[in-house]
């Protein structure tokens, strides 16, 4: 009895002390990031801050004005970069997609570890090389005197090169290349995590193979291409050094405005472009939320 | 189409079908023959190959030798979705992104069976299944036997020849599975359609089946009734793997009629046999615990052919009390009496071991071949 009065005290002390440390530790634990996001927001509010100023050439005035917003939004001409961004994004997305999906499902069904290898390599090799050479990779590839345009010009129908580079061609087949894994990593979890025998049952049900697909696995894989397109819209909307080295200043989008302004010291205008841009892809990713909830809704518990 | 005199008896026929996955045989040659309207099992420890056979007769699977005949037709070559058979999965593997009505509805839409039609003969399978009023529950949200009904509504709303059920009732607790047994029995009865249950659990075959294949390293030990396979095995796989028995080696020492003397080390015991023995050969003799008798040696005078021996044990399990007999040689034999029945024995004390001819049946093979009790479970 004794020994245990004794020890109560103790037990108390300790027991005092433990939540303390234990409810403190995960916030030690924030303040790395903590700090470098406080910093982002700072920079962020900074640059709203400009968004009010009037542009005068080098110095900002200590004045506030909406000049600069009325300015940009209405301009038909702004306007119609904010289309064109959107419109490239969404292109990009789509096509990414349409390709990620079967990759994706092939991936999953190789069974040769050596040749699964391979395919992956091939298949994340764009994200191990810069993109400036990415992207003159791609100029060369495509251009006018390039292996692609070599090829086509032997068709009968195809008289001259076709204009591959440039244009928003070009943009697209390079951000699809290199976004291309983005949206397959997602759709590999997806498709790995199919429930078993699911596609089983629903042959057993009388099913044949596509009514399989279409009725059970695509359903159940679009998490995998809600996520996918989320990664892609939003770093497409973005991109910036392939749409300038192969758009070759003729594909205006949002980034390369940005750019230009801030290069120019309009820092007002650039702040603006830099808001609207953002904004784009807020809206962008709230829809996406809003689709993979309608997909989930319920299902799980 | 030619019909085989007494064909149209058999809903689901497989002559001499093997399956190797490699170089492993999961299915070595077995014949079966599964009547119309039946519930018929296949019971089995785990790897004996009765889900590769199963899954040969949905289709799931090809069989590298022999022939699958549905319904008097070879299926050999038809896919899964064009064969007359649905499955209860083991994993039930129910469609996550549909609710309850949609997955039972699934094989009606394929069909394209009218939208009218399909909401009746929903309804009808949900009546049938006891989950009326659950249609618009999402999969996730139904307890385990819920899914469970679901998964069966989802096989049977279809119609099938044959409903096939992979070891269905595994991941439920004892109580829901006892009463899950219960009512796919009364279902089977009221549908009247041919069920092929694949399980590892005796007592589940037991309660549920007409007749069922035992079945080990990928051969068919025997096939019959419950009654059958308990009180008539023909393997020492058999009489260990339903129930529980005594197993001895033996000597066959004469045969008087359907008589046979068996000498079991320095005892003797008789026995009804309907097959011939000839004397001198090696027998194994299987005697379930109930049917051996045991008396108090203290009173003196040996009954006939009983055996003197020691009682080494005595546990109380409830409904029985299970005595442990020591013979001579050493070998402990299990004796089970109803509790309270008669007066209780003692541990230690000499007992004499009665055996009746009807007490106990030969068995081919070895007791070495008998299954072990890890396999049981």
């Amino acid at each position: 009895m004794s020994v245990g009065v004794g020890a109560r005290p103790g037990r108390r002390l300790e027991s005092k002390r433990r939540p303390l440390v234990r409810a403190a530790l995960p916030f030690l634990l924030l303040v790395p990031s903590g700090l470098v996001m406080l910093l982002f927001v700072a920079a962020l509010l900074l640059l709203l801050s400009y968004t009010f100023r009037p542009y005068t050439s080098i110095v900002i005035e200590p004045v506030w004005t909406l000049d600069t917003w009325k300015h940009f939004l209405t301009s038909s001409f702004y306007w119609s970069i904010v289309i064109e961004t959107v419109e490239l994004a969404s292109i990009v997305t789509l096509a990414t997609v349409l390709l990620a999906y079967p990759t994706a499902w092939v991936l999953v069904q190789i069974r040769n570890r050596a040749l699964s290898v391979v395919c992956y390599i091939v298949l994340f090799s764009p994200l191990l090389v810069s993109v400036v050479v990415r992207s003159y990779g791609w100029l060369l590839l495509l251009g006018d005197h390039g292996f692609v345009n070599a090829l086509l010009v032997r068709l009968p129908w195809i008289h001259s090169p076709v204009r591959l580079v440039f244009n928003f061609t070009g943009v697209t087949i390079a951000l699809v290349h290199i976004l291309l894994p983005f949206a397959v990593f997602p759709l590999l979890s997806v498709l790995r995590q199919l429930p078993p025998n699911v596609r089983e049952a629903a042959a057993d049900l009388g099913a044949p193979p596509w009514q399989v697909f279409l009725r059970v696995s695509l359903p159940l894989s679009l998490p995998g291409v809600v996520t996918g397109a989320q990664i892609v819209f939003t770093l497409a909307v973005s991109a910036w050094v392939t749409t300038v080295l192969l758009g070759g200043g003729r594909v205006l989008v949002l980034a390369k405005l940005v750019y230009d302004n801030i290069s120019n010291l309009n820092w007002p205008l650039g702040a603006v472009e830099c808001f609207v841009l953002m904004v784009t892809a807020l809206i962008a990713l709230a829809i996406f939320g809003r689709l993979n909830r309608a997909i989930y809704a319920g299902k799980e518990t | 189409m030619t019909v085989q005199p007494g064909a149209g008896e058999f809903e689901v026929v497989l002559e001499q079908v093997s399956k190797l996955f490699g170089p492993t045989v999961a299915v070595d040659d077995i014949s079966l023959a599964i009547r119309r309207g039946e519930f018929f099992s296949l019971l089995g420890p785990s790897g004996c190959g009765k889900s590769t056979t199963l899954r040969m007769i949905s289709g799931f699977e090809r069989p590298t030798a022999g022939q699958i005949k549905i319904g008097g037709q070879v299926v050999n070559d038809v896919p899964p979705h064009r064969r007359g058979t649905n499955m209860v999965f083991q994993q039930l593997a129910l469609f996550p992104h549909l609710d309850v009505q949609d997955n039972i509805a699934f094989g009606l839409r394929i069909k394209r069976v009218a939208r009218s039609e399909i909401r009746k003969r929903v309804a009808g399978m949900l009546e049938l299944v006891g989950l009326a009023g659950y249609e618009k529950r999402w999969i996730a949200q139904l307890s385990g036997g819920q899914q469970q009904r679901v998964a069966i509504a989802r096989a049977l709303v279809n119609e099938p020849a044959v409903l096939l059920l992979d070891e269905p009732l595994g991941a439920l607790d004892l109580k829901l599975r006892q009463q899950m047994q219960r009512e796919l029995k009364a279902i089977q009865h009221r549908v009247g359609t041919t069920f092929i249950y694949v399980t590892h659990d005796q007592g589940e075959a037991l309660a549920m089946s007409d007749r069922m294949a035992v079945m080990n390293l990928g051969r068919i030990e025997q096939v019959g009734s419950g009654p059958d396979l308990y009180l008539r095995p023909l393997t020492t796989f058999v009489a260990s793997f339903i129930g529980e028995t005594n197993l001895l080696a033996g000597r066959a020492e004469g045969q008087d009629g359907e008589f046979v003397t068996i000498a079991v080390g320095e005892h003797r015991l008789l026995i009804r046999s309907r097959q011939p023995v000839s004397v001198g050969q090696e027998v194994t003799v299987s005697a379930r615990p109930e049917r051996l008798k045991l008396s108090s040696a203290e009173g003196g005078g040996t009954a006939n052919g009983a055996w003197r021996s020691r009682l080494a044990e005595v546990s109380f399990l409830g409904n029985t009390i299970r005595y442990e007999v020591e013979i001579a040689g050493g070998q402990r034999l299990h004796v089970d009496r109803l509790a309270g029945s008669e007066a209780t024995l003692q541990t230690g004390q000499e007992v004499l071991l009665h055996w009746d001819p009807d007490a106990a049946v030969l068995v081919g093979g070895r007791i070495e071949d008998a299954a072990l009790a890890e396999e049981l479970e």
